[in-house]
Formats: C-alpha cells, structure tokens, sequence
C-alpha cells in the first residue's frame, strides 16, 4: 500500500456520464490484484469540498506499463470534479486497498455477474484470470445488466478477451429486457459452475447470492460503500455479515458469496 | 538535546506531567491505534496517540450506513463500536510498545463506575501514558454526551477516574451546550489535567429519493473543516475561563489551522478527519508549524500560545 501522485496518462468518456482514466502509478500496480481498490483525492490542498477521497475499484492493472485503470460515473461533487481532469495533469493516490477475487483454478467454469458501474473489478478478474491461464481456460461467462445500453460499457474488450457475454437491460434497449439475474438462474438451471463472482446494486447481489446458494455454487461478491478513511481505521464502511459487522474496506471489499446479510 | 533556536525551534508541549515532542494529537475514532496507518506514517510522528475509545466489555456500533459526506464536512454514526478492555491489553498494548511516543488511551462507557473501571484496569500498565474521557460521543444512547452535556455529570465521572489514576487525565467535551466553558470548569475543578475540545456537532442529512434518514442511527456528529469556526470560537473562550491546557480539535486539515487553535489558546491540536482527506496531512501540519516558526523568528512554539487574546 503506497501514497503516491499518479500521473493521468489517459482519460476518455465511455458513455453518457461514464468515464476511464489511467494512471501512471507502478508502485501500485506492482502488487494491486482484482477485487481491489484505490482512494484518489480529487481536490487539491485549498480546495475543502469535496473533503474527502473517493474509493474506486481497478478496472485495469498493468505492470508492466506500470499503470491502473478505473472507470467511474459521474453521481456527485467528487465525481464531477474527478470528470475534469485532464491527461497530463496528476492526482494524489493510494492503494492498492482490501482484499482481492481469490478464483479457484483453471479447469474451471466461471460466471461473473456485473450491474452497472459494479463492472470494473469483474473486468480485473476476468483479464488477471486470462494473463495466469492462457486464452481458453477457465471458461469464462458474464452476465451483465444496467438500465439502458448506456450503462454497458466495454463490450468489445470482454469479446477480446474471450468471455460469453449475456447481456440485459431494465428498459429492453440492448440485450434481453428485464433483470440480468434472469439470465443467470436460466444457465444455473443447465450447466455447472464452479465459481461465481459479483458487483453491483444491493437487490442485484442479494439475488446473486440466493442462486449461489440454491444452486450450491461457491463464490465471491465485492461490496461497494461510503468510506472515509479507506483503510480500516474508522469502521465507517461497515456491512452486516455473519460474522458481525465487518468493513468493506479492509475485511473486504470481496466477501465470501453467502456471508453478507442484506437487510 | 539541543537548545531551541530560531532555526530550530521548539515544538514540544506539556499536558500535565505528559510530555509531547510536538503539539500533534490524532483526534480518537479517526487512526484506530495506528496500525492501519503504518504504510503512511509510524505513531511516533505524533506528540502522542489518542486511541480509539475504550469500553469495559465489547460494543457492537451502529448499524450502517455509519457515514456521510456533507459539504467540507462528513457525518458519523460508528456508535464506539470496539472489542472491550480484555483485547485492547491483548492487541494494542503489544502493538504501540514498539513506538517511543506515548499512548493516551480514550475511555467510553455507559455508567460513571465503567469509566471508572476501564481506567482502574488499564492505569497500571507502563504503555499507558495517559487517558482522555469520551464524555461527548452523539452516537449512542447511553453514557457518552448524556455526560458531556449536563456540568455535574462530568464532574462525577472525572472525579470517579481522577480517583483510580495518578496519569494524565484529558476530558473531551461536546460542542452541544449552551455554554461549553461551564462544563470546562466543573471538569477542571474535579482534577481533569486537560481538556480536549471539541467531540462532533450532532447533525443529520436526509436521502431524498428514499425518503429517510441516510445514517442508520438517524444523527451522526459533523466534523471536518465545516465545524472549525465553531470549535476555534470554543477553545476561545475556554482558555479565558480554566487554566489546564487545551487541546484544540475541530477541522484541522493545515498547519494555518492548526496555528490558529493555538493563537486561541491551544496548547496542542488534534487532527481527524483531515487523516482520511489524506494520510499525507499529518506531516504536513507539523512541517508547516516548524516553517511557521522559523518564518516568524520564534524559537519555542508556547510563546504564540493564546496570542490571539492579547489587548482582548
């Protein structure tokens, strides 16, 4: 874990409101795994709001390059701000934070199951699992849902990397209509996964978690909330499991599929 | 060690018998006991560490979403969620004596015997340098600001502690009164060594679209740049009326702020939620007192203690 100033090599919109940006940030990529996340300070020292850093999962994580992507949409101040910045520029970073995806290994079929901006660390996943097992193996299915086609984001790159992809959307505009979850219990009911990892929306997750445990399927899922301190200082991003309140930023974010309690 | 100068100046300050190498505090609740922040910083960057508070059994906290941002602010409702007494001798005490810098271990409870008690418990172990009394905390229901709020009950729990330990003894006050500076000299007369001010101001933000309240305890406490002019004008006007030092808390993110606690009297600051803002600030602020000084030619840094009220 490093604080560091990344230097912004790329930053792009995706889609109305969406946007990536890379950073030059090689202490971070070195160890940063999928799963796991970065604070980045959007405003400088005389700016006092927005006050605090914004936690983003990594989308990308190159080493060699020595860089990190993430892909953020723009819901408030901080994101707004962040949506500004320009290539060249540089932000005040640290990471890499929690915990990562802990795949089990090749001969293996997975499903990733994604909504919205909940995409981007199932992405990591999903390239880190390809760079250690070659383009084939393991077998690798995504379910991926948002409101409209807007919300779909890098549809080619998950083609490039060889991933099925089942697409939904709530407004029917891209996909079929409906909750991507559909599309999920409907391979459950045919084929046998061995691992399934997810991101998104609460209701998505709670439902992700019903089939993993109906269809006796191990898992993992990565929760998102407000932070403050990012690293486990102030229990502010508590979620509720099993085993108590744990935090999303450092017991997590990445839980055990049937451990989070979703009230 | 070295005669202060005016290129090297004195940064260190006395609470009581407590002795600190430089004025800066983490404020309890924002740096657990340090160890999550070892690949930013070690303890020993600061005067002295303010532990997360402490209670004689273990408190579960509130139920989430604990935190909010508001504007140059955030909202909080942890609740004092802690493992109890028992771990924090089994954890923390191992933990913090690798580092020099002395530990002032922040208690919480719900009755005036278990501040008593954890204070009776912990007194004895070298490690523990000091105690600050959570007497302010809005998050829970019991205990905490139902002492902070009423003089005579912060009387009774700082003489029930004051009784169980010759250490320093901090008490740190609510900003929720009417008049802060009668509880500060209730606390004072009833042996406190130091105060700290201030706790959070209770405040709530509501999610439009859900209709309810976002914290799940329905008001957190408000701290971050937002309460500093509140929490400036109390140390303020508690300096005019105690005479035990101060130790200034509310929005510190700069050196500048942390120098203006002082010219109001402080004579150290504590700086909270300008750790999560960046773990770099810190350094900053004790970097930025010493610049300070060396700009202005002063050589020790009590001799700007409480300038601000001079021809006041």
């Amino acid at each position: 874990m490093q604080r560091t100033q990344g230097l912004i090599v790329d930053s792009r919109v995706l889609a109305p409101g969406y946007y990536q940006m890379t950073l030059l940030a090689p202490e971070i990529a070195a160890t940063a795994g999928p799963g796991q996340f970065i604070e980045v300070r959007v405003a400088d020292g005389t700016i006092q709001d927005p006050l605090l850093a914004r936690p983003l999962s990594l989308f990308r994580i190159n080493r060699k390059e020595g860089t990190i992507s993430f892909i953020f949409k723009i819901v408030g101040r901080g994101t707004r701000l962040l949506a500004t910045l320009k290539t060249g520029g540089t932000v005040v970073v640290w990471g890499p934070l929690g915990n990562h995806f802990n795949p089990p290994g090749k001969e293996t079929r997975i499903a990733l199951v994604a909504g919205g901006v909940g995409m981007p660390p199932m992405f990591a996943l999903a390239e880190f699992l390809r760079e250690a097992t070659g383009p084939d193996v393991p077998e690798i299915v995504l379910f991926y849902g948002g409101r409209t086609r807007c919300d779909l984001l890098e549809l080619d790159s998950w083609n490039k990397l060889g991933v099925t992809v089942h697409t939904a959307t709530e407004d029917g505009s891209f996909g079929s209509q409906g909750v991507v979850t559909v599309a999920l219990e409907e391979a459950l009911k045919g084929h046998t996964y061995d691992y399934i990892a997810s991101c998104g929306p609460i209701p998505m997750l709670r439902a992700v978690q019903q089939l993993a445990m109906r269809y006796r399927v191990p898992g993992q899922m990565s929760l998102e909330a407000y932070m403050a301190c990012g690293v486990g200082a102030c229990l502010g991003c508590v979620c509720e499991t099993r085993r108590g309140f744990l935090r999303v930023c450092s017991d997590g974010p990445v839980f055990p599929i049937e451990e989070v309690i979703f009230s | 060690m070295n005669q202060p100068s005016i290129a090297q100046p004195s940064l260190a300050v006395r609470i009581g018998a407590l002795e600190l190498r430089n004025p800066l505090l983490p404020a309890s609740g924002t740096y657990g006991y340090g160890r999550e922040y070892l690949p930013f910083f070690s303890p020993d960057l600061f005067g002295a560490v303010v532990s997360k508070g402490v209670s004689l059994k273990p408190w579960p906290g509130n139920r989430p979403p604990r935190i909010y941002e508001t504007p140059a602010g955030m909202l909080n409702a942890i609740g004092l969620q802690n493992p109890g007494v028992e771990y924090f001798i089994k954890d923390a005490l191992p933990f913090i004596r690798e580092y020099h810098t002395p530990l002032i271990v922040n208690i919480v409870g719900k009755t005036v015997a278990e501040y008593a008690e954890v204070a009776a418990i912990l007194s004895p172990y070298p490690e523990v340098s000091g105690f600050e009394l959570n007497i302010s905390c809005p998050n829970v229901k019991e205990g905490g600001i139902a002492f902070g709020t009423d003089p005579k009950a912060a009387a009774a729990v700082t003489r029930a502690v004051r009784a169980e330990t010759a250490k320093p003894l901090i008490v740190k006050l609510s900003p929720n009164v009417t008049d802060i500076t009668a509880v500060a000299r209730e606390v004072e007369a009833a042996g406190a060594d130091g105060l700290s001010l201030i706790n959070t101001l209770i405040g709530m933000a509501i999610d439009i679209k859900k209709r309810r309240p976002v914290l799940g305890n329905l008001v957190g406490g408000l701290s971050g740049p937002a309460i500093k002019p509140v929490a400036l004008r109390m140390v303020w006007e508690t300096y005019r009326q105690v005479k035990i030092p101060l130790i200034g808390i509310g929005g510190i993110t700069s050196a500048a702020d942390a120098l203006e606690f002082i010219m109001a009297g402080a004579t150290a600051v504590a700086v909270g939620t300008g750790i999560f803002r960046d773990p770099a600030i810190p350094e900053e602020i004790i970097a930025g007192i010493g610049s300070f000084l060396v700009e202005e030619g002063i050589s020790d840094i009590a001799s700007i203690r409480g300038l601000a009220h001079q021809g006041f």
